[in-house]
This record gives C-alpha cells, structure tokens and sequence, in this order.
C-alpha cells in the first residue's frame, strides 16, 4: 500500500477515536453534574421536609431487593448502581434495618431547631408525617456516644449543652405512678425498668391509665425508643424528645412495647401524689433536686416553686429562677 | 487523421481512473465521517428527549400544584409501567379525570397523593426510554416546599 494512504487512514482513525472518546467524556461529564445537582437539590430538601427523598432512597431499595433477591445490609451497598451519588447517602441522617421481605427507613434531620424523624416502609407509603423532638441539635438514632458534663451558663438566654449529653430515661416501678425521670449515667439511654428510688422522685407523678400495643405503622418507634422518648401528641402524631416529656395532664408516652395513656396527678405545688405538703417541704425538695442535679442540668424553677431541669436550654421566660453555684437567681436576659 | 487518433489515444491513456487503494481509503474516511455524524445525531437525539423530560417534568409539576391548590383528591402512586396517565384515581381508588397525561417514551416513579386537607405531597422520578437523564420533582404542601427541576 502507498505509504501517503497510509498516512491519510492512521490519521482519520486517530481523529475519530479522539472524537468519540471526548464526546463519551463529556456526555459522562454532563451527566454526573446533572446527577450531583439533582441529588444535590434532593439534600436541601430532604433538610426541610418529612418526606423528601425517602421515597427515592425506599425504590432504590426495592430495585436492589428486585435484583439481587435481598435486601442491602447496610445503605452503602446502593452506590452506584442504584444511589449514583454518596452524598445522598452519607449526608442524610438514614437510619435503615433490612428485613427479609421488607425494610426499616427513617430519616432523622433538623429543621427550626426541632429534631424531626421520619420513616417508610416498602410500600413507599410514609409511617407517619413527623415526629418533633424537644432538642435544638439533631440526635444521632444510632448508640449515643459517651456523655460529657453538661457545660451552663446562667441567665434566661438560650444555653446548649453537648448533644451527648446523658438523655433522660422513663423509669417505671409496678407499685408507684410513673415518673419522668433522667439518666444520670453515660450508658446507653433508654426507657428501663428500676426500683424507685426518692432521691430521683420527680415532681411530675404520674399516674397509668390505660395502655394499648404499637400498631402496624408505629413499628419504627421501636428503632428509637432507645435513644430517645416518644410521646404522642394531641393530633396523633407521634414525637420524640431527648430532654423531657411535654407537660400535659393528659398524654400518651411509649414504653416497652405498648402506649400509655396517663393523667398527670394534680399540677397543684402543695400536693405530691396525693398529700398535702407545705410550702416548707416543697421548697426543701425543690432545693435537695436542685443541688443533686445541678451539676449535671440546668435547673431553674417557676414562680410557682416547681424546679425543671433541662440539658438544652432554661426557657425564655423571666419570672424564673435559675439554680447557679448552689444559689436560686432570677434570670435577666 | 492519423495524427488526430494518436492524439485521441495519448489522452484516454493519461486518465486512468482510481485503484482499488485510493477507493478504499476513500471509503473508510467516509464511514469514520458517517459513524462521527451518526453519534452526533444521537446524542442530539437524547437532548432533546432530555429536554422533552424535563419539559413534562415540570408540566407535571405545575398540574401537582394546581391539584394541591384546589384540594383535589387524587392518588399521584406512579410506577415506570403504568402508562402515561397521571392521576387517574381519587384517593379511595375510584376513577376520575387524569391530572396529566405524559407524552409517549415518558416513564415516571411518583409517590404522592392530593387531598383538601392541605397535606399533599408528590415525590417523583422522571426519565425517558430514549433519554439519559432522571428528574427529580418534590412538592410538600404542609410545608410549602416545591423543587422543580432546572435545566
């Protein structure tokens, strides 16, 4: 063959190889944008609404079951295939539990300084709406990690304490009202069963009304009861909180396994379960609680005299008192 | 006369047609052109359903929001083979007039539902058969939340 044909061929073939090869890159370019920018949006929303992206994240869930015949074992087995882009899956708070024929999905994020969880099951069809927590930083659903002292500042304004801080545990006795109490160890938080104990008596007593099983839709609670409480509230809508239970005479909380509806027993100040107290007595335990807690919460009290405690913040409020370096001061702002 | 023929003769003999080398070589940069136009031609072929898309994407969009704002009781439940109707059943699963209908090679994945209480809610995964590209939609009434895709 004619060497300058030769020449003419290599040189279109080499041509054309580089053509295609950059228009494979960029197409593959234009599409990885593409894709990061949806996925991208996908985050931003998924931060600001219950049902954002768990609809998404449940099919590619139900693809890799349509596929490979199970369920992932962890959420990370979905990229590339199925999630092309991580962030989706390591920027969203995801807590997931793979069944044989179906899956546990929630979605814990933070919106307004309110912890909110929501969750999907297989048949996209969302659990439930959403779920408000009491916090103002997001709880990681899975082990909490070791507590640190709570760190406090006096005065009415807002104050965080370290979201690893020890989270409060429903403690429950067979022969005494229910009483919201905290944990005041680092282990694992959770809702436990322990003798009662009247250095932990709380305020609040409470008192069983009536109980009743989780239903199909609020099987997820189960995935972060340890972690946190869960109460319901008026409309229905189950919450979640790691500090306190919201105060209401009536209320619906969850522990072991079932809904229990409870009445608080008088809110009056100068009646503890039933007996009258004095003021003398009332102020004397709200002073014992406050310097055995103290160290730990902050503490403050109403004008009524009733002490609170909290992890997370005093209220906004100035008619309190809070309790600082063994003394009662009145909050300023 | 002579003289003319040989004439004649000397110019047929100068052209000499091509040789088998120079048509081949010819041919193959015509089939490298061609395979180049051809690809060309189909990656303008899935823009343009990329953009056919995202056009029906946020058509369907704005029919989403359209339902949420009139209270309108329509189950969006989607799946990729469902047919091109959007919304065809009410919430109770009765039949009633589509809120979209998508245009042929459209597939979508939507998890949503319209009601008059003010917590409606769309989710949906849109591509085309012949496209390259997936869209995301996300509506939430409750919490005045829509994310249209952009180009």
């Amino acid at each position: 063959m004619d060497k300058k044909y030769l020449i003419i061929i290599v040189v279109t073939v080499v041509a054309a190889t580089v053509f295609f090869i950059s228009k494979n890159q960029k197409n593959e370019k234009d599409l990885r944008t593409h894709e990061s920018r949806q996925y991208n949006r996908m985050i931003e929303v998924s931060n600001k609404s219950s049902m954002a992206g768990m609809s998404h994240m449940a099919r590619a869930l139900n693809k890799y079951k349509e596929e490979k015949g199970v369920y992932p074992d962890k959420l990370d087995a979905l990229y590339p295939e199925y999630i092309p882009v991580k962030s989706f899956i390591d920027e969203i708070q995801w807590d997931y539990e793979p069944g044989s024929n179906d899956f546990y999905l929630t979605k814990t994020y933070n919106k307004n300084n309110q912890v909110l969880t929501a969750s999907i099951g297989s048949d996209l069809r969302p659990l439930n709406d959403s779920m408000v927590a009491s916090t103002s930083k997001p709880v990681p659903t899975s082990a909490p990690a070791a507590s640190k002292p709570a760190t406090k500042k006096p005065g009415a304004s807002i104050t965080l304490v370290s979201e690893t801080s020890p989270r409060p545990v429903m403690e429950t006795d067979a022969t005494t009202p229910y009483s919201s109490r905290r944990q005041t160890t680092g282990t694992k938080p959770g809702i436990a069963k322990k003798a009662h104990s009247s250095q932990k008596k709380s305020l609040y007593e409470l008192k069983l009304v009536s109980t009743a099983q989780l239903s199909k839709g609020e099987r997820y609670v189960e995935r972060v009861r340890g972690n946190l409480l869960v109460w319901k509230q008026e409309d229905g809508t189950i919450a979640f909180g790691n500090v306190q239970y919201p105060y209401s005479e009536e209320m619906i909380i969850y522990d072991q396994g079932e809904w229990i509806q409870i009445h608080h027993r008088s809110p009056d100040p100068e009646t503890k379960a039933g007996t009258p107290k004095t003021r003398v007595e009332k102020k004397a335990i709200v002073d014992r609680l406050a310097a055995a807690y103290s160290d730990r919460f902050l503490v403050w009290k109403d004008p009524a005299g009733t002490a609170h405690l909290s992890n997370v913040q005093y209220p906004n409020r100035q008619n309190i008192q809070i309790h600082v370096a063994g003394s009662w001061q009145s909050a300023k702002n | 006369m002579i003289a003319k023929m040989k004439k004649l003769s000397i110019i047929h003999n100068n052209s000499r047609g091509f040789t088998m080398i120079e048509l081949s070589v010819v041919l193959a940069i015509l089939g490298v052109l061609t395979s180049m136009a051809v690809k060309s031609f189909m990656d303008s072929r899935i823009h343009v359903m990329d953009a056919v898309t995202l056009a029906e994407t946020q058509g369907l969009g704005k029919a989403v929001l359209e339902a949420f704002l009139e209270g309108h009781d329509v189950d969006l439940t989607h799946n990729a083979g469902d047919g091109t109707l959007i919304g065809a059943l009410d919430n109770s699963g009765n039949g009633r007039k589509p809120l979209f209908q998508f245009s042929p090679g459209v597939r979508a994945e939507i998890n949503g539902s319209s009601n008059a209480g003010g917590t409606g809610f769309c989710d949906a995964t849109v591509t085309h058969s012949n496209g390259s590209k997936t869209y995301f939609l996300f509506i939430d009434e409750a919490n005045n939340i829509t994310s249209f895709p952009d180009i």
